[in-house]
């Protein structure tokens, strides 16, 4: 089960070279996001789109909020 | 979201997964950087006065007078030793003993927005809560500067001979001398808001000091899901 992390957490882990995944819809990925997150929707999350991600580094995941 | 994304990387095979669950609520709330579309869109925190006097809580009214008297201010924010929000002190409640703690005379649960609140939200949010004047916090409790119904109606009536916000994309950018990872709690004394930058470089959403966080329209489904801030 993946790990929970607050907002301290994410700014030292992006420090440390981890990756920073938005899985929103992409329209609100565009609007706003955190810099330097890159946008996989959860809908189209698979083997494919994960592709672009370094399985060797930190992955972090977040959308919007506790939903 | 968040748990079912993480949750499928992992079948996907990748061993360090990690969940920011509060998400970029959280995140734009605490004031750091935003990208997209709307990352210039004016916020509160832009035209938040920062020199706001500040006060803790154990000084008397007399030296309060002080600091409020040096800016011509009407009011004194009390904070604790790392500048997070106690209260707020307002002039016509100075008329005591000049010995009187100012404990006694702060108003505790002053009305707060976030730093990230769209600054054509202001006016709004303003009137609900029936005040000229709000605290700009961070999702943390930290002051970021005081908010005054006149400042908004300047920034509106300038923004009115700008580009339209969100007309492209763009990516807030700190000052060259701003930290871009912050310290989990500010040392004593310091002023991290000082620190932070100018126009642009932060975010921010609209709160009650104590009441809770509410996002988007004042009587929306999101403002609804009030949570606790601080």
């Amino acid at each position: 089960m993946a790990t929970q992390i607050d907002r301290h957490g994410v700014q030292k882990s992006l420090g440390a070279g981890a990756q920073l995944v938005e899985v929103l819809p992409a329209k609100e990925y565009a609007t706003e996001h955190i810099p330097d997150a890159i946008n996989i929707p959860l809908k189209t999350l698979g083997r494919e789109t994960a592709r672009q991600l370094d399985s060797e580094r930190p992955v972090i995941v977040y959308c919007h909020d506790y939903q | 979201m968040s748990a079912r994304a993480a949750s499928r990387l992992e079948t996907l095979g990748f061993r360090q997964v990690y969940r920011y669950q509060p998400g970029k609520a959280d995140w734009f709330a605490a004031g750091l950087p935003r990208e997209g579309q709307e990352a210039h869109t004016p916020r509160v925190a832009d035209i938040a006065r920062r020199e706001v006097p500040t006060c803790r809580i154990d000084e008397r009214v007399d030296a309060v007078q002080n600091h409020m008297r040096e800016g011509a201010w009407d009011v004194c924010v009390v904070v604790d030793e790392q500048r997070v929000v106690l209260g707020l002190v307002h002039a016509e409640t100075l008329d005591v003993d000049p010995a009187t703690p100012v404990e006694q005379v702060m108003q505790s649960s002053p009305v707060t927005f976030r730093p990230n609140l769209r600054v054509r939200q202001a006016p709004d949010y303003l009137k609900t809560q029936r005040t000229p004047r709000a605290l700009v916090t961070t999702s943390d409790g930290f002051l970021v500067g005081l908010l005054r119904v006149e400042d908004v109606e300047g920034q509106r009536a300038h923004a009115g001979s700008q580009l339209p916000p969100g007309s492209g994309a763009a990516k807030t950018q700190p000052d060259s001398h701003i930290p871009t990872r912050f310290p989990r709690r500010f040392p004593p004394d310091s002023h991290p808001v000082s620190e932070w930058g100018t126009s642009g470089t932060r975010s921010g959403e609209v709160c009650h000091q104590t009441n809770g966080h509410l996002e988007g329209k004042p009587g929306s489904m999101s403002a609804l899901r009030a949570r606790a801030t601080v």
